[in-house]
């Protein structure tokens, strides 16, 4: 091992030392520096700490309308980003600007798959993908409510009267059944669901993006791991030279 | 803000700031201060957790970026310590990205280095009050050339420059002010409690 080295010495050494070694008025410095971090920590602690410094954004379907946010991760709303939503070819559709809670709405016109982009002009981006699949309810709805709502009720009266019980033959009732549901109703009920499970779903985002205290310590322990290597190194080499 | 996410850069950009990046890690691995490393891996880890701490400024919200400090204290050293926190904070908070890491190296460690080269020799027999002024500059002037090079990074990718130029200085310039602060006060702090660090840096300045 090699000894430490001076400096290292050195700082042991002025730990020991009386804390102001060189200022002839120590007490009349200690109220500069205090009123120094009287201003500062007021904005520290106003900042929430678990804010952070990335752009988030969320989207759901609801019926026709696409419904979304834009925030940084932490929670704080992102007001007045431009939103870009394009088709899944790249296509710009629209561009708005979430409003001054970071929300943004945009009225759908074709069930196909749409990609959200949400850019800070200092270079935040984030972005959303929605699937055709769920936005196809809401549309499949309209098409079928105007054809196809008489045949449906006759299904219905089909099926309520033939399978009483659960039967081998389970698979088709079920897809019967759902033919048989007033096509407005169902479009209805997957709104529902869809707004109950938003909540649910915004909070999963929240959770996979929110920084754990595991990954902060995980970080330091990484640089600390790091720079024993280092160091470990660096006695390796000493050891080898001597 | 200093974390510049993937998908924003054009190609160009981003393998010059990647190329320009690997030249400043290779010399600064070469001219490596091993002395220094127990310090390095103190500042990267400041620097490192410092970004969950985000003050929301204007538009956006900024975060305090310490590369005015470790470029003080550290010279050729803090680019290693840059890098190795920025790929923590891409691998575990996700802010940057992994193809951006070159630019995002570069906007933050070049700052460091003209501190260090700018400032470091004034360490050296400066007082009290000259310390805080040092600490100050090396502060503000690490924040405001990040500031500078995000906005050219972005601006040469073929974002509107002048919005975007506009945005990131209206953001960097108040953190600018948090910063000089900090970083003063750290400095007369070091300079009370461990004056052999500062001078420690300036005798190795090289």
């Amino acid at each position: 091992m090699p000894e430490p080295s001076p400096r290292l010495v050195g700082a042991l050494r002025a730990r020991s030392a009386p804390v102001f070694p060189d200022s002839a008025h120590p007490r009349r410095r200690l109220s500069w520096h205090g009123v120094l971090w009287g201003c500062l920590l007021p904005v520290l602690l106003a900042a929430d700490p678990a804010l952070a410094h990335k752009l988030n954004l969320f989207a759901a379907a609801d019926g026709r309308r696409i419904q979304g946010e834009v925030y940084f991760s932490g929670g704080a709303k992102a007001a007045g980003v431009p939103v870009l939503v394009q088709n899944a070819a790249g296509e710009a559709l629209a561009e708005l600007r979430s409003g001054a809670d970071g929300r943004f709405s945009y009225e759908v016109e074709a069930p196909v798959g749409h990609r959200i982009v949400a850019e800070t002009p200092d270079g935040h981006r984030a972005q959303w993908h929605i699937d055709a699949a769920e936005l196809a309810g809401a549309f499949a709805a309209a098409v079928e409510g105007d054809a196809d709502t008489a045949s449906a009720s006759v299904q219905a009266a089909d099926t309520a009267g033939s399978s009483p019980g659960p039967s081998p033959t389970e698979k088709s009732t079920t897809i019967g059944f759902e033919h048989a549901l007033d096509p407005a109703m169902a479009a209805a009920i997957e709104r529902a669901v869809a707004r109950q499970v938003r909540p649910l779903r915004e909070d999963a985002l929240a959770a996979r993006e929110a920084v754990q205290f595991r990954d902060v310590l995980g970080g330091i322990g990484y640089i600390l791991g790091l720079a024993g290597l280092g160091l470990w190194w660096r006695c390796r080499r000493s050891q080898a030279g001597r | 803000m200093a974390h510049i996410p993937d998908g924003v850069l054009s190609a160009p950009v981003l393998l010059t700031g990647a190329a320009a990046s690997a030249g400043l890690l290779a010399v600064a691995l070469r001219r490596l201060d091993y002395d220094a490393l127990p310090q390095a891996a103190v500042l990267a880890a400041a620097f490192f957790v410092s970004s969950l701490i985000s003050i929301p400024l204007g538009p956006s919200t900024a975060h305090l970026l310490l590369n005015g400090l470790m470029g003080l204290l550290l010279g050729w050293t803090a680019v290693p310590a840059l890098f190795v926190a920025l790929v923590l904070q891409a691998a575990f908070f996700g802010y940057g990205g992994v193809v951006v890491l070159g630019v995002n190296t570069l906007n933050i460690a070049l700052p460091a280095l003209v501190c260090a080269v700018a400032l470091r020799p004034l360490l050296a027999g400066a007082g009290p009050r000259a310390l805080l002024g040092i600490g100050a500059a090396a502060g503000a002037g690490g924040v405001l050339l990040t500031a500078a090079l995000v906005a050219v990074s972005l601006g040469l990718s073929g974002e509107p420059f002048l919005p975007a130029a506009k945005a990131v200085v209206l953001i960097y310039l108040p953190l600018a002010l948090v910063e000089a602060l900090v970083t003063g006060t750290v400095v007369s702090f070091l300079h009370r409690v461990a004056p052999e660090i500062l001078s420690g840096s300036a005798s190795r300045y090289a």
